[in-house]
């Protein structure tokens, strides 16, 4: 679009899954300079102290993540997001262990990781009640960036985090998670969703395209 | 024409099939009639069911699995093993052909089982038996032959290695050697000697990614190169499909 208002895209894309032989599933995702490694074992064994008698106990740990701001996402933003998109009642007093490991930082944390656990949980496949994306757009002198590296991030005034999910109403997905900071006005939060609903859709597309490249050999036995 | 679906999609049936399947794993009907998949992978059909084609690799019981196990300990009654489940497995003394209060079976912590679940759920620990319900004879279940390696599939390979005219008859054209399967993505193979066993195991792991028609020409390929005869460039010789 020749908006002068927007700049940049969605960075490449790039996806292994499987990846580790000794996990039951794992998903090693780029996006752009930024790698997260995540790993998923499970439903497995739990302790008898933890466990959960009517649900699966989810149990998320970010792997070396040391500054205030990103701990304060994992928290309130990476862990509930991933936890809620599980289908918890089908293996209770069990446990699935997922790791996120952050191989490379360019740009935010978060929205990287939650794409990477998406893709790890599809690998695995486990129940999910929807799948699920993250878009950063930040915002700096008049004009928005997609998907802002970390130069672009040090630049912005105010940085948005939008997760969405996939909705047939909504353009890119229903948002069922955001985080904002930074210095803006409720016009530029609006105008920062709009963009971030096309980047989603190219998120979830990837998505499709990377389960049916790994089913492409039992595709052809299925006819 | 199969179709890959994702977690939370609907999905419409082709107008000429069944409009009311039963539904199967990975997909459920909410109330409004509607049916969403719940799991990724392929959807299949068969007669008036419908059911996703799923990637795991992590067993979740279900009764009726042939399975292979790791015996853990002894306790009282019973054995425990490992299935490869979030729970062990029990399976009772009695359970085993031929065995009474007073003729125990003869096995011991770290022996491989292959057996039958009898009950699971989620509720409950998996249970385990060693003879069909029947006629309380074996039908090959029982413990493993000494000898021979265990090695992890994904579930998907186990089931395929499982069918008709699966990869274990074509290697067994040209290969001599014992193979038990579990559902829980467990294979068992013993062959005259241990590169024999390697061999046989690295030819099955590598054709979970090779298609259905091309396995024959993938097998003779590999069972000629264990043999030590070098690939050759010649085209000709690429086309020749030979049992030798």
């Amino acid at each position: 679009m020749s908006n002068s208002r927007i700049k940049g895209k969605l960075r490449t894309l790039r996806c292994d899954l499987g990846f580790l032989k000794r996990a039951d599933a794992s998903a090693s995702y780029e996006q752009g300079k930024a790698i997260v490694w995540c790993s998923i074992n499970g439903p497995g064994d739990v302790m008898a102290s933890k466990r959960l008698t009517m649900k699966m106990l989810v149990e998320i740990s970010n792997r070396h993540v040391n500054d205030q701001d990103t701990k304060k996402l994992v928290d309130t933003l990476v862990n509930p997001i991933v936890e809620h998109a599980i289908e918890r009642t089908k293996n209770p007093r069990t446990t699935l262990v997922i790791t996120l490991q952050e191989m490379n930082r360019d740009g935010e944390y978060a929205p990287v990781a939650i794409n990477s656990a998406c893709l790890a949980l599809l690998d695995a496949g486990i129940e999910m009640r929807y799948i699920f994306c993250a878009v950063c757009i930040s915002y700096g002198n008049g004009v928005f960036t997609v998907d802002p590296d970390s130069v672009a991030l040090s630049e912005a005034e105010a940085r948005f985090i939008f997760i969405f999910k996939p909705s047939i109403t909504d353009l890119g997905g229903k948002v069922i998670g955001c985080d904002a900071s930074g210095v803006y006005t409720m016009e530029i939060y609006k105008e920062a969703l709009n963009y971030a609903r096309h980047s989603a859709l190219k998120i979830f597309d990837f998505y499709r395209v990377k389960i049916q490249e790994k089913l492409a050999a039992s595709l052809r036995i299925a006819g | 024409m199969a179709q890959v679906f994702l977690p939370g999609e609907t999905i419409t049936l082709p107008s000429s099939s069944n409009s009311d399947p039963k539904v199967g794993k990975g997909i459920t009907k909410k109330k409004n009639g509607e049916l969403v998949s719940v799991q990724p992978g392929i959807l299949q059909q068969a007669e008036n069911m419908i059911f996703m084609n799923v990637y795991s690799r992590r067993y979740i019981p279900q009764e009726g699995d042939k399975v292979i196990g790791v015996v853990t300990s002894k306790g009282g009654d019973t054995f425990k093993v490992d299935i490869g489940a979030a729970d062990l497995a029990q399976l009772s003394f009695l359970s085993f052909e031929g065995a009474t209060k007073r003729n125990r079976p003869n096995v011991k912590s770290g022996d491989l089982i292959y057996g039958t679940i009898t009950i699971a759920s989620k509720h409950t620990e998996p249970e385990m038996s060693c003879v069909e319900k029947e006629d309380l004879r074996a039908h090959c279940m029982g413990v493993l032959p000494a000898g021979g390696f265990v090695f992890k599939v994904s579930l998907n390979l186990a089931r395929r290695l499982l069918a008709q005219n699966s990869i274990i008859t074509l290697l067994g054209n040209s290969a001599k050697f014992e193979s038990t399967i579990g559902m829980n993505g467990r294979v068992w193979i013993s062959a005259f000697d241990t590169v024999q066993t390697l061999a046989i195991r690295d030819i099955i792991l590598e054709s979970e990614k090779i298609y259905e028609s091309e396995l024959p020409m993938f097998v003779n390929q590999k069972i000629r190169s264990m043999r030590g005869v070098f690939p050759s460039l010649n085209a000709a010789n690429k086309m020749e499909v030979d049992n030798s």
